[in-house]
């Protein structure tokens, strides 16, 4: 199975795709990055607004420091959300995450990182080629 | 809709912002829009300002595309 991913997010060479998440409430379309950099999946500030999820009521579990110094208090969300993926041959794929952490932080560029976890747990091997081709792939 | 449809809506509205994209980031810079229906449908400085004038105006927030406009030549570290 092969999903393939964008090669650049607003001019920039940063992978991503087009999802869409559904909670209980609500269904969304979002676009996600990929990030190697980082070890968990962090829905940002604005796509948990737009999923309904209570994200300004929720307490700050832990606190992630970025290259600058900036501190971004992190919640953790275990109600969990479906994500569907558009495979390369049209079709759509559904995976579910049961655990991820919402950014407690309005200001910035506000998107959704798909971490190492989220590569893990579902198996998925990563293809990144700036100058070809990008794709996440998995053995069926 | 079911979630083919989901997407080809969300592929639209993401065709939308990318051939814009360089307009928007003269106009609105350190921003945030809303694209639905391949239109831009809200502009707003904060997430909530942006959501706020989506549900004033009764849009479906199942087809919209909500993306913050980073000031031009900007370096984006995630």
């Amino acid at each position: 199975m092969k999903i393939p991913l964008n090669i650049s997010y607003k001019n920039r060479l940063i992978p991503n795709l087009l999802v869409s998440v559904s909670t209980k409430r609500k269904f969304s379309s979002l676009l996600v990055a990929i990030d190697t950099g980082c070890e968990e999946t962090i829905l940002s500030y604005k796509d948990a607004l737009l999923l309904q999820i209570p994200v300004k009521e929720m307490i700050i579990d832990k606190r992630i420091q970025g290259i600058s110094g900036d501190k971004v208090g992190l919640s953790e969300y275990t109600k969990g959300l479906d994500f569907f993926f558009k495979k390369q041959d049209g079709s759509i794929f559904k995976m579910t995450l049961n655990y991820l952490y919402i950014s407690k932080n309005p200001n910035g560029a506000n998107i959704t990182l798909l971490g190492t976890d989220f590569l893990k747990r579902n198996n998925l091997k990563f293809f990144y080629n700036p100058n070809g081709e990008a794709y996440l792939e998995r053995d069926d | 809709m079911n979630e083919k449809q989901v997407f080809e809506n969300a592929e639209k509205n993401l065709t939308f912002f990318n051939v814009h994209f360089k307009e928007f980031e003269m106009k609105y810079p350190n921003q945030f829009v809303a694209v639905s229906g391949a239109n831009l449908v809200a502009v707003g400085e904060t997430p909530d300002s942006v959501l706020k004038e989506i549900t004033e105006k009764r849009i479906d927030k199942s087809n919209l595309l909500i993306e913050f406009i980073p000031v031009p030549g900007s370096i984006l570290i995630l």
